[in-house]
C-alpha cells in the first residue's frame, strides 16, 4: 500500500485539521507505533493517551478521541507519521485493542455482506400495509411529475427569455416540491437546470434540451410498468428510488475483476457532497462508477480510494440497461499501485461509439467514464483546449488550463483518463509511455 | 438541429409556433410520432429527443496536429528531488499561493509547511544546473510563473528544452523562450500584465537589434511609450550599436525615463553622454590639500541647476527624499561616472578619497560613489566602500534605509572573499537598528561565503547555549537566524541543526524564539535533504 501526502489532504475533513494532523506525524508524539500487512497503529500524546488504529486496505480507521470530525488530527497525525517517518513503524503482531476493532469490524461486514453466491437474501413478502405505502408514494411521485411538467409548459409557454436573470430560488422552489413529493432525482436536474441561462450563448437551447430530456423522462415514468425491466429500473433511479444493497446485489450484475481506481471527482448538490469514483476492470475493460454522500463539509467520505490501486475485487452493479454505478461486495487481497497502462479507447470515434449505445440504452446517462489512447492535447486559447486522437479528431477539454498535461506530452501522445459528459471531456489523469500514471 | 427552436423556446409557445423538424435520419419517424395534446408538450417531447440525438451523435471536430517539443539532452531530477520540489512548489495547489512562493517580494503564504522557503529555490535550482540535470517536466508550470529576475535566471538553465518549447503557449511564460514566439506580435501590440517587458527582455538575449528596432519602431509612434521598465530590458545585451536610440530617447519629457536612459548610456563608455556626465562631475568634486599636506575631497554644487544637465534628467527641486536638490544633482551625475575616474584624477586611493571627505555632503558623495562602482562593476573598490560605511553607520542619515540599502547593493556585487569577513563583522557587532543586520543579511545571495558561515555558527551558539537555561539572548539575533538558515554554506547545516536539536522545547516569554528557531531548523532541514540528494 503506498499512501502519499495528496490522499491524505483528500481524506482530512478540513484545513485545520490537516494542519493539526502533519503536526502530529512527528515520531515523538507517538508511543509505541506499529503496522501490520494492512493495519497501522500508535498512541497518541495528547490531553490524554489516544489509541489510533488505521485499516488501509478498506481505508477505515477508529480514534479514542472525542472529537466529531472524522477523521480526526490523530488518524491524519498517524497517516502522515507512516509516510514521513516509515521506518518508526515496527512491524509486530496487533495489541489487543486493535485486534478488538478490527474483529468487530469484521464482523458487521460479515453483517452487512450480501450472500456471496449472488443469490439475495430472502426478504419477507410485503404486508398490506407496506403495499398501501408504497401505492401512496406512487402517487406523491405522481402528482409531483404532474405539477413539474405543468411548470415546465409554463415556461415554454411564456419563453425561456423570461427566466434569464432569475434568482436560483427560482429552481430550488420547484426542486424542494420534488423532493417532498419524493423524487429528488428529478429534483437534482431541476437544480442543475439553474446554472444554465446566460452560461453561454447557446444557453436558450441547451435549456431547452434539459428540459426536454425531464419531460421524456416523465413521459417514460408514467409508463414504467410497460418498459423493459432493466430500463425500468433505469427510469426509477432517475426518478430518486433509492435501492438497498441486497435489492442491488440481487437484481444487478456481479463482476469479478482487477479494479484500478482511475478517477474521482467530488461535486456539491445542495447541503450534499457528492463524490464519483470511477474504476475500470483490467480484464473486462468496463468501467464502474462509486458514488458517495456525506452531508455538510465536516465529514469525510467513509471510503476513500487509492488512485492507480489495483485490486481484486467483486463489484455489484445496480440494475441497468447500461450499467454504470457499482458497490464493492468482496474484496480479496490488497490493493497494489500500478502503473501500467490501462485498457481505453484507441480513437475518439470509439469512444463516441459506445457512449452512443449507452444513450440508446438509457437517454438520461448523463457521463461516460473513459480512458483515451495516444492523444495529444492542443490549446486553441486562454481556457479552450482539446485532445486530437492518431485520426486526427478532437474532442473539447473542459475548461481549464491543462498546462502540466501540455508539459508532459510535449506535443507526443498521452492517454488520458476521465469523464465526458456530451460536451466536453473532464480530464482526471493522464499518463505518458515515459512516466507512467 | 435543436438550434431550430431557439426562436420558439425563447418567445414562448404562445407568440411562435413550433416548427417542424426534418433531419433526413432515423430520427425522423421517432419526430413525428410525437402526438401531444398541447404545443408546449409537443415542443419539450422534440427538444427531448433532438438532445439525445445530438448527444449520441456527436462529431468530433478535425484538427491539424501539433508541434512537438524537441528532445532534451539532460536528464531530468531524480524521484526524490522532484517530491521536495513538488512539496515546496505545491504544498496548497492553490495556484496563487505558488506564485507567492515564487515571488520573494509577496507576502509569505500559508502552506502545509510552516512557512513558503520559496527563498530555498535558488539554492535547489543551483544544484540542479551544476550536476548536469533539469527539472522534471511536470514541475514545469509551476516554475514558468516565475516573477523575479533572480529566479528566472535560476530557472533557465534547468527547465530544458521542454520548458522552452512550453513557454511558446503562454505569453506569461514568454521570459523561458529562446526564440520568437508565435504570439510575439499579438503580446507587443496588446500588452498584457507587463508581459511587454518580458518579451523585449526575452529577445534581447537573442536578438538585441531586433528588440531595440520594436521598442525604436513603438517609440515613432508614441514618445510616451518608453516606460522605466522597458528601458531596463535594454540593460540586457547593451552594446554601442544602442546608443543613437538612447540619445533620442534623452529627449523624452519625462525625468525618471532620462535619468534611468543617462544610467544606461553611462555605461556606454565612451559615449557622449558619458562624456558630459565626466566633465559635469568634475565640477562637483575637488581635492583641496591641508596643513601637513592632508588631501581633502569637498562638494562643490551650484546653488541652481544648469537648464542643459536637464536632459540627463536632473530636475530643479530634486527627486530624492530627504535631500536637497544640489544633493540630488551630485547623486544622479556622482552617481554614474566610475570611481576609478576619481581614483585617477586626485591621484589618491580609494581609501584616502573615502578618509578625505570633509564638509557637509560627505554620505551624499559616498551613497554617489556606491552606486557608480556597483553600476561599473568596479569589484576591487566595494570592499573599501562598505568599510566607508561602517565607517559611518553610526551618523543620522537621511533614511533609515540608507545603510541597509547600500551594504545589501554592495554585498550583492562583491567578491564573496572579500564579503565573508566583513559579514562576519557585521554579525559579531550588528549595528542599530536591531533589524539592520537581519535585512543586510537578507539580500546576501545563496551561498554565503565560508567565513560569514562560521560567523553564524558561532552566533547561533550564542543563541543557543541562553535559551537552554531559559534567559533570552540578544534580540538583534533573532533578525539573522532566518537568512543565516537560507544562506550559509551546505558544511555548516549539520552543525547548526545538531546545535538546533539540543534545545528544549521554550515557554513564554521565550516562545517567539521558538517561532523562529522552529521555521529556521525547517529551513535547514529541507536544504539538507535535497543537499543530500544532490550529493549523491
Amino acid at each position: 500500500m503506498i499512501l502519499t501526502s495528496d490522499q491524505i489532504q483528500r481524506l482530512a475533513p478540513d484545513a485545520q485539521v490537516l494542519a493539526a494532523g502533519q503536526k502530529l506525524g512527528n515520531p515523538v508524539q507517538w508511543q509505541e507505533p506499529g503496522r501490520s500487512d494492512t493495519v497501522v497503529w500508535g498512541e497518541c500524546r495528547g490531553r490524554a493517551l489516544y489509541k489510533v488504529g488505521i485499516d488501509l486496505g478498506a481505508m477505515a480507521y477508529t480514534c479514542s478521541c472525542p472529537s466529531r470530525k472524522r477523521p480526526c488530527k490523530h488518524v491524519v497525525g498517524l497517516l502522515t507519521l507512516s509516510i514521513e517517518h516509515d521506518s518508526m513503524l515496527r512491524d509486530a503482531t496487533l495489541p489487543e485493542w486493535v485486534a478488538a476493532w478490527v474483529t468487530r469490524r469484521e464482523t458487521r461486514a460479515q453483517r452487512a455482506e450480501v450472500d456471496p453466491s449472488g443469490e439475495s437474501l430472502p426478504r419477507p413478502p410485503a404486508s398490506p400495509q407496506q403495499e398501501r405505502r408504497a401505492d401512496v408514494q406512487r402517487t406523491r411521485v405522481l402528482e409531483g411529475v404532474d405539477a413539474l411538467e405543468l411548470w415546465m409548459c409554463d415556461l415554454v409557454r411564456n419563453g425561456l427569455a423570461t427566466v434569464e436573470g432569475q434568482a436560483p430560488t427560482f429552481w430550488q422552489h420547484q426542486a424542494a416540491r420534488l423532493v417532498d413529493a419524493g423524487a429528488p432525482g428529478l429534483a437534482s436536474r431541476v437544480r442543475r437546470l439553474s446554472t444554465i441561462p446566460g452560461s453561454s450563448p447557446q444557453w436558450p437551447e441547451r435549456l431547452l434540451g434539459e428540459l426536454g430530456r425531464i419531460e421524456l423522462l416523465i413521459e417514460a415514468y408514467r409508463r414504467v410498468d410497460d418498459l423493459d425491466p432493466f430500463l425500468q429500473h433505469d427510469v426509477q433511479m432517475q426518478i430518486g428510488r433509492r435501492l438497498t444493497k441486497e435489492e442491488v446485489s440481487s437484481a444487478g450484475e456481479h463482476v469479478t475483476d482487477e479494479w484500478v481506481t482511475l478517477g474521482e471527482v467530488v461535486e456539491q448538490d445542495e447541503q450534499l457532497r457528492v463524490q464519483r469514483t470511477w474504476l475500470c476492470g483490467l480484464r473486462t475493460g468496463r468501467s464502474a462508477l462509486i458514488l458517495q454522500f456525506v452531508v455538510g463539509t465536516a465529514t469525510a467520505f467513509p471510503w476513500v480510494a487509492n488512485l492507480n490501486h489495483v485490486q481484486e475485487m467483486e463489484l455489484h452493479f445496480w440494475p441497468s440497461t447500461w450499467p454504470q454505478r457499482a458497490l464493492i461486495a468482496h474484496r480479496f487481497g490488497q490493493a497494489v499501485y500500478s502503473a501500467d497502462r490501462r485498457p481505453g479507447y484507441a480513437t475518439i470515434e470509439a469512444m463516441l461509439t459506445d457512449v452512443a449505445q449507452g444513450l440508446a440504452a438509457n437517454p438520461w446517462i448523463d457521463r461516460c467514464f473513459a480512458v483515451l489512447h495516444d492523444v495529444v492535447p492542443i490549446r486553441h486559447g486562454e481556457d479552450d483546449w482539446s485532445l486530437r486522437d492518431r485520426t486526427g479528431v478532437t474532442l473539447p477539454l473542459q475548461r481549464r488550463t491543462h498546462w502540466r498535461m501540455l508539459a508532459q506530452s510535449g506535443g507526443g501522445p498521452i492517454d488520458v483518463h476521465g469523464e465526458w459528459n456530451g460536451t466536453v471531456f473532464q480530464s482526471f489523469a493522464f499518463r505518458t509511455a515515459e512516466t507512467g500514471a | 438541429m435543436i438550434e431550430r427552436l431557439r426562436a420558439t423556446a425563447l418567445l414562448g409557445t404562445s407568440r411562435e409556433p413550433v416548427p417542424q423538424i426534418h433531419t433526413s435520419t432515423g430520427l425522423d419517424p421517432v419526430l413525428t410520432s410525437i402526438s401531444a395534446d398541447d404545443r408546449e408538450r409537443e415542443l419539450l417531447l422534440t427538444a427531448g429527443a433532438l438532445a439525445v440525438w445530438q448527444r449520441a451523435g456527436y462529431r468530433a471536430a478535425p484538427a491539424p496536429a501539433p508541434d512537438q517539443a524537441p528532445a532534451d539532452t539532460l536528464p531530468g531530477c531524480g524521484d526524490e528531488l522532484t517530491e521536495i520540489l513538488k512539496q515546496m512548489l505545491r504544498r496548497s495547489n492553490r495556484e496563487l499561493v505558488v506564485r507567492r512562493l515564487l515571488d520573494r517580494e509577496a507576502p509569505g503564504a500559508r502552506t502545509g509547511l510552516s512557512a513558503d522557503h520559496g527563498d530555498l529555490l535558488p539554492e535547489a535550482l543551483a544544484l540542479l544546473r551544476t550536476r548536469g540535470l533539469r527539472l522534471r517536466y511536470h514541475l514545469l508550470p509551476d516554475v514558468l510563473p516565475a516573477r523575479t529576475e533572480a529566479l528566472r535566471a535560476a530557472l533557465r538553465p534547468v527547465i530544458g528544452q521542454r520548458g522552452r518549447w512550453l513557454a511558446g503557449f503562454n505569453p506569461t511564460w514568454v521570459w523561458a523562450t529562446d526564440s520568437l514566439p508565435a504570439y510575439a506580435e499579438w503580446l507587443w501590440q496588446n500588452d498584457k500584465a507587463g508581459h511587454r517587458v518580458d518579451l523585449l527582455a526575452s529577445q534581447r538575449r537573442y536578438d538585441p537589434a531586433g528588440a531595440r528596432a520594436r521598442l525604436e519602431t513603438r517609440v515613432a509612434t508614441d514618445r510616451s511609450e518608453v516606460g522605466l521598465t522597458l528601458l531596463d530590458a535594454l540593460e540586457i545585451g547593451l552594446s554601442p550599436d544602442d546608443e543613437s536610440f538612447l540619445e533620442g530617447v534623452l529627449d523624452t519629457r519625462s525625468p525618471a525615463v532620462r535619468r534611468r536612459t543617462a544610467r544606461l548610456l553611462a555605461k556606454l563608455l565612451p559615449s557622449a553622454c558619458a562624456q558630459r556626465l565626466h566633465e559635469r562631475a568634475d565640477t562637483m568634486l575637488v581635492k583641496t590639500t591641508r596643513a601637513f599636506r592632508r588631501q581633502k575631497v569637498q562638494a562643490t554644487l551650484p546653488g541652481a541647476l544648469d537648464p542643459t544637465w536637464q536632459r540627463e534628467g536632473l530636475e530643479p527641486h530634486g527627486d530624492l527624499p530627504g535631500i536637497d536638490a544640489p544633493g540630488c544633482w551630485l547623486i544622479h551625475t556622482v552617481g554614474l561616472v566610475p570611481v576609478r575616474h576619481w581614483i585617477d584624477r586626485f591621484e589618491m586611493p580609494l581609501e584616502a578619497l573615502t578618509d578625505g571627505l570633509e564638509g557637509d555632503r560627505v554620505l551624499e558623495v559616498l551613497e554617489a560613489w556606491t552606486q557608480a562602482a556597483v553600476l561599473h562593476g568596479e569589484q576591487e573598490l566595494l570592499p573599501a566602500l562598505w568599510d566607508a560605511w561602517w565607517q559611518q553607520r553610526m551618523k543620522p542619515m537621511r533614511s533609515a534605509d540608507l545603510l541597509v540599502t547600500m551594504w545589501s547593493d554592495l554585498a550583492g556585487a562583491m567578491e564573496p572573499s572579500a564579503l565573508g569577513e566583513r559579514l562576519a563583522r557585521l554579525l559579531d557587532d550588528p549595528p542599530e537598528p536591531e533589524t539592520t543586520c537581519g535585512r543586510v543579511l537578507a539580500a546576501v545571495a545563496w551561498p554565503w561565503p565560508e567565513s560569514a558561515g562560521d560567523a553564524f555558527l558561532r552566533i547561533l551558539q550564542e543563541v543557543v547555549r541562553p535559551l537552554a537555561v531559559g534567559t533570552a539572548p540578544p534580540s538583534a539575533w533573532k533578525h539573522v537566524l532566518m537568512p543565516g538558515a537560507r544562506g550559509i554554506p551546505a558544511r555548516c547545516i549539520e552543525p547548526a541543526l545538531v546545535m538546533l536539536s539540543g534545545l528544549p522545547s521554550l515557554e513564554a516569554p521565550l516562545d517567539q524564539w521558538q517561532q523562529v528557531l522552529d521555521l529556521a531548523t525547517e529551513k535547514l532541514r529541507i536544504r539538507q535533504q535535497f543537499n543530500q540528494e544532490l550529493g549523491r
